[in-house]
């Protein structure tokens, strides 16, 4: 073994460096990027102009934070109708892609990414930071248990794979009992697939009369969906598997998984600062948040991405951000406990109380009888918010109205607020292979939360 | 060729000892990569050299280098990377 296969971090000069000598570097590819953005995106240099803002203006901090205008998913993908080839916020052309995608479209509008090679292996190398602090080594193996399509999500788990030096297995195009064999054939280190989809795989195992757990998988990995944060979820799947470890990935559409979790798992991912900035806002005022405590919008600028900037780029997820974690790792990089708390745009008060999705996935899983299907009903009738919250029952056969009871019950006593509940009976909720959309949002445009981060857009 | 406005900065930051050091001597390989590329006898020896390029920009990347962020950055017009 090597010395640089026996030390325990992917890349200790700068996971492990100072938050000084980390803002610095952060302050100075922001600096770049900006002036990189401005002479090359006809997009960046519209909104720059439109801010009266030039790439010289940004020398602070305080430059970055109250100069400089947020970018926001509307501006790319207006530019990118506009547009001949339908891509959005350009800064290089199509002659030096090596491949694009587009976002899920969760949020009702496909963007198109563009990505030179340079940059696929960049997002690639988000992911080794984690996985090699897990003990992945090049000598493992990943089996992907999707079609490779036009989502970018667990194609770049793919090039992080390549980045690492993993044994790459496919499962594309093959049927759910098809991978369940190719698993207990190949035996991978590490499964990867949203959560939704990997306990389904454990489920069609069972049926055939097969059992995942056989196959020695050692951890699950993917993204998508909230499951792998939160800690009921993480149990089933565990167990489901037989799988020692299950391994957290935070990702944006635009910015791909730019959080993933260390191995002492802090209840939430680290920010990989090597490939962005990463640092949240409050909704209203658009000012910093600088408490770890305190909840705000996440704003990221991207280092993986230079054929299509994103810079100062909201990302309407909700997150707490600790810039000094402290719970035995080693790596200074901050760290979101909690992952994602919720969508800015899918921000619930009821009766004068916030209430955030992935607070009340978290509350579900811990309700005995409960299976981890689950849809969040959000809508708004006489000027009040409401929330649905349906769930599939574990087992067939179980009391729909004692388990209604007990999760409204556990749901007032942890929220401090009562939500409606409706206990569907096991299977009842489709499953999906990719991104499972769980909630549901009936509030028009103008019901929904505002967010004006101080008209600094 | 565009260029791109970058605020003068007196002290570029950096890690310090061993990961400086190692990124001074990169840069100069990369700088011998470079001249390489350019006098590529075939297309395949040039594209080699492209994606060695990217690869060792990974490395000036964990690195701390700021003095581009990107393969290509000085010149938008170059080949891809």
């Amino acid at each position: 073994m090597t010395t640089v296969e026996k030390s325990g971090l992917w890349n200790a000069p700068t996971q492990t460096a100072r938050r000084e000598t980390l803002d610095a570097l952060h302050l100075e590819r922001i600096r770049h990027l900006v002036g990189w953005a401005y002479e090359n995106s006809p997009l960046h240099r519209r909104i720059y102009d439109a801010a009266g803002v030039k790439p010289a203006d940004i020398r602070t901090w305080d430059d970055y934070h109250h100069k400089l205008p947020f970018t926001d998913k509307p501006h790319y993908v207006a530019d990118q109708e506009a547009s001949v080839d339908g891509f959005g916020g350009i800064a290089r052309g199509p002659e030096t892609w090596q491949q694009y995608f587009h976002t899920t479209g969760t949020t009702g509008r496909f963007l198109n990414e563009a990505f030179t090679h340079y940059e696929l292996h960049k997002a690639g190398s988000q992911y080794c930071y984690g996985l090699w602090d897990h003990g992945i080594r090049p000598s493992d193996s990943m089996y992907f248990c999707f079609d490779f399509g036009m989502w970018i999500g667990l194609w770049s788990f793919y090039w992080g794979a390549r980045n690492l030096g993993l044994t790459i297995v496919s499962g594309g195009g093959a049927s759910g009992v098809e991978r369940v064999r190719q698993i207990l054939e190949r035996r991978p280190t590490i499964v990867c697939g949203t959560p939704t989809y990997l306990l389904h795989l454990a489920e069609v195992a069972k049926r055939e009369g097969l059992d995942v757990r056989d196959a020695g998988v050692r951890m699950l990995a993917g993204g998508g969906e909230a499951g792998f944060s939160i800690p009921a979820t993480r149990d089933q799947l565990k167990q489901a598997w037989g799988a020692e470890q299950v391994y957290d990935a935070y990702g944006v559409g635009e910015a791909l998984f730019i959080g993933q979790s260390c191995n002492e798992w802090g209840g939430g991912v680290h920010v990989i600062e090597d490939v962005c900035h990463s640092y949240s806002v409050d909704p209203a005022s658009g000012e910093p948040v600088t408490s770890p405590d305190a909840v705000g919008e996440h704003v990221l600028t991207s280092y993986t991405h230079f054929a299509q900037p994103f810079i100062k780029y909201r990302t309407h997820d909700l997150v707490r951000i600790d810039d000094a974690p402290d719970h035995g790792c080693g790596w200074t990089w901050k760290h979101m406990p909690g992952t994602v708390l919720g969508r800015a745009d899918f921000m619930v008060t009821i009766r004068g109380v916030n209430v955030y999705p992935t607070a009340v996935e978290n509350l579900i899983g811990e309700v005995a009888g409960l299976s981890n299907h689950y849809e969040l009903h959000i809508s708004r009738m006489d000027g009040m918010d409401r929330m649905l919250v349906k769930v599939e029952a574990a087992a067939p056969g179980a009391d729909g109205a004692e388990l209604g009871r007990s999760l409204g019950g556990y749901l007032r006593e942890n929220l401090g607020v009562r939500l409606e509940t409706e206990i569907l009976s096991a299977g009842a909720l489709p499953r999906y292979e990719l991104k499972t959309k769980r909630i549901f949002d009936s509030r028009s445009v103008d019901e929904r939360p505002t967010v004006t981060l101080g008209d600094n857009l | 060729m565009t260029s791109v406005q970058i605020p003068v900065q007196t002290a570029p930051p950096g890690l310090g000892g061993l990961p400086d050091l190692q990124r001074e001597r990169l840069v100069a390989l990369r700088a011998g990569l470079l001249s390489e590329q350019a006098v590529a006898v075939s297309p395949a020896v040039g594209r080699a050299l492209e994606m060695a390029d990217a690869y060792l920009f990974l490395a000036l990347g964990y690195l701390g280098h700021t003095d581009e962020l990107f393969p290509g950055e000085s010149a938008p017009g170059a080949p891809p990377p």
